[in-house]
């Protein structure tokens, strides 16, 4: 992605106090997060509790695939593979007896920092379409590999023979719920500072304009493959935590239509702000859960829909409120 | 004598059958501007492009301080201290003006694998990329949107952040390129006034700057120097007259 066009919202000047709307939202957004396992309690609707966890699973995966796409460029369809690889690590260590959540987690961090770290290292060579066409058919080997495992459910997949054990807290869906919320928002804090930081400069540089960051004495692919491998952890970690909510892994996680609706929620968010994919999950899994309650067509209502937003709202849903990308308006 | 700071010598670049650059020999002093003129696709940029690394050479070397970087990748050569500007203004639109240039400041200050500290709060890279952008005058701006700055502006922007990797030697594409008289004149100031701290590589179609600005005209026609001398020789060459005849007039 080189060339010089201007991104028309990134253009777009921040004016004094701007970026406090945005500031504003997200503490809205994340206010209605801590809020909705307390209506939970109190009323004892679960189905809000289960459609939130999955809300925020995705969400954090989404904040993850921004890092790549939306701040990089790198326009990944495999990123589901990396969920899927979050969620298998669970099953996988947990049925061979490392039951113990963060060695667990830290495991997951280094197989999949090396999985990313090679897969990154041959996709990055490309550009483009041919960039889209190699993320995707690393998803769909690791696609494949699952199925063919009948041990382990094969494409039907398996329950978790046992959730992910942190002491006291083991198997409790409210303290998941809320580790995943605290996550997300550390997620948030972390890309916020990390755009506006030297490696952040850096990485969107590349995006608009590689040529001219190397003329500038910085090789891109170190800061583009950082980049990527972090942004495969989130989507680990995010998949780590769908395991565990939903007690079951399948291939399904690894689906290339879920590497698709990771894009989706990323562009109808907005690609390139911090806070936008989170918009963009929440958009994209109300309206899907509500148009499911309408009729049994609402892939019909829905593919129609998501065009249209995404014309109407070129810069995604986050970019109506006031703030550019520029300054300090980066929320 | 001690070797100049930048030297090529019999740079070759052929694309097919196509010969881009043909031979081609330059050495720079620091202080020196070496203005390369000629016709359209003459081979300016192409050879500029070589010394910077971003097209590989067929045949000759690169030297620069008498180290021979003909291999060394683009990035190498610019921490090195060469350093470009492009005639296609490649500023990052959705930066601010300071941001883009603190981009060419941090690069040559270690590496840039820092994730938290927002750039704009490290004095030590600030106050550079300020001077810079004040030489450029474009200090009053550099809260705004770059993409939004006028046209001149970018073109300064652009200046601005070649300065800011601190380079020895300037090679410059074309940097009056689109601009009005007005800001021509101030950009050749700008330029008087630094021209002393680097040796300059100029590619100029502005007849203007280049007598203005050059101790050496170097004369391009289908990658070949044909012509090599002062500014006043060259308005006075018969060969010069010859190879932009029916191009463009030299305007004494």
């Amino acid at each position: 992605m080189s060339g010089t066009a201007p991104n028309p919202s990134a253009a777009r000047e921040a004016g004094p106090g701007a970026s406090r709307w945005r500031a504003g939202a997200t503490a809205a957004l994340m206010a209605v997060g801590v809020a909705v396992p307390i209506y939970a309690a109190l009323t004892g609707d679960t189905y809000l509790v289960a459609l939130a966890s999955r809300i925020l699973v995705y969400a954090l995966a989404a904040v993850g695939l921004n890092l790549a796409l939306g701040f990089g460029g790198m326009v990944s369809f495999g990123h589901a593979m990396y969920l899927g690889l979050g969620a298998y690590a669970v099953l996988l260590l947990g049925a061979s007896g490392v039951t113990n959540g963060w060695l667990q987690l830290a495991i997951l961090v280094i197989v999949v920092g090396v999985v990313a770290a090679v897969v990154g290292t041959i996709s990055l060579r490309t550009r483009g379409i041919a960039f889209i066409m190699i993320t995707l058919a690393f998803a769909q080997l690791f696609y494949f590999l699952f199925v063919s495992l009948k041990a382990w459910g094969g494409d039907e997949g398996m329950s978790l023979p046992q959730p992910s054990s942190f002491g006291p807290f083991t198997g409790n869906r409210t303290a998941l719920y809320f580790a995943l919320l605290a996550t997300l928002a550390a997620a948030l804090a972390g890309t916020h500072r990390l755009v506006g930081s030297r490696f952040g400069l850096v990485l969107r540089a590349t995006r608009v304009n590689e040529r001219r960051v190397r003329a500038l004495g910085t090789a891109p692919l170190p800061y583009r493959l950082a980049a990527y491998v972090l942004s495969a952890l989130l989507c680990a970690l995010a998949g780590f935590f769908l395991a565990n909510l939903t007690g079951f892994v399948s291939p399904a996680y690894l689906a290339w239509t879920v590497s698709g609706e990771l894009i989706v929620m990323v562009v109808l968010g907005g690609a390139g702000t911090v806070v936008g994919p989170v918009a963009g999950a929440v958009g994209l899994l109300v309206l899907e859960e509500g148009l499911k309650a309408l009729t049994e067509h609402w892939m019909a209502i829905l593919g129609p829909l998501i065009v249209l937003m995404v014309v109407l709202l070129r810069n995604g849903l986050w970019s109506l409120l006031p703030g550019g990308v520029t300054n300090e308006a980066r929320r | 004598m001690a070797a100049p700071l930048l030297a090529v010598s019999g740079l070759v670049k052929r694309y097919g059958g196509l010969l881009v650059t043909d031979r081609v020999d330059l050495a720079l002093e620091a202080g020196e501007v070496h203005a390369v003129i000629g016709p359209n696709g003459a081979g300016k940029t192409t050879l500029i492009n070589q010394i910077a690394g971003e097209v590989a050479s067929d045949e000759g070397r690169v030297e620069l301080d008498g180290r021979d970087i003909t291999a060394w990748p683009v990035h190498a050569r610019a921490r090195a201290g060469l350093g470009r500007s492009y005639q296609v203004t490649s500023i990052i639109p959705e930066f601010t003006a300071l941001e883009n240039v603190l981009l060419a400041t941090q690069s040559v200050r270690g590496h840039n694998f820092r994730g938290w500290t927002p750039v704009t709060a490290q004095r030590a890279l600030v106050a550079p990329a300020e001077q810079c952008l004040e030489l450029a005058g474009l200090l009053a701006h550099r809260h705004r949107s770059a993409g939004l700055l006028a046209y001149g502006a970018q073109r300064q922007l652009e200046l601005a952040m070649t300065l800011a990797i601190e380079p020895r030697v300037l090679l410059l594409d074309e940097p009056m390129a689109g601009l009005g008289p007005a800001e021509t004149r101030e950009l050749i100031e700008v330029l008087q006034r630094i021209r002393h701290r680097y040796a300059i590589l100029l590619v100029e179609h502005d007849m203007h700057a280049v007598f203005a600005l050059a101790d050496t005209c170097s004369v391009l026609v289908y990658g070949k120097v044909v012509f090599r001398g002062s500014p006043d020789e060259v308005r006075r060459s018969s060969v010069v007259r010859e190879a932009y005849l029916g191009d463009e007039e030299i305007a004494a």
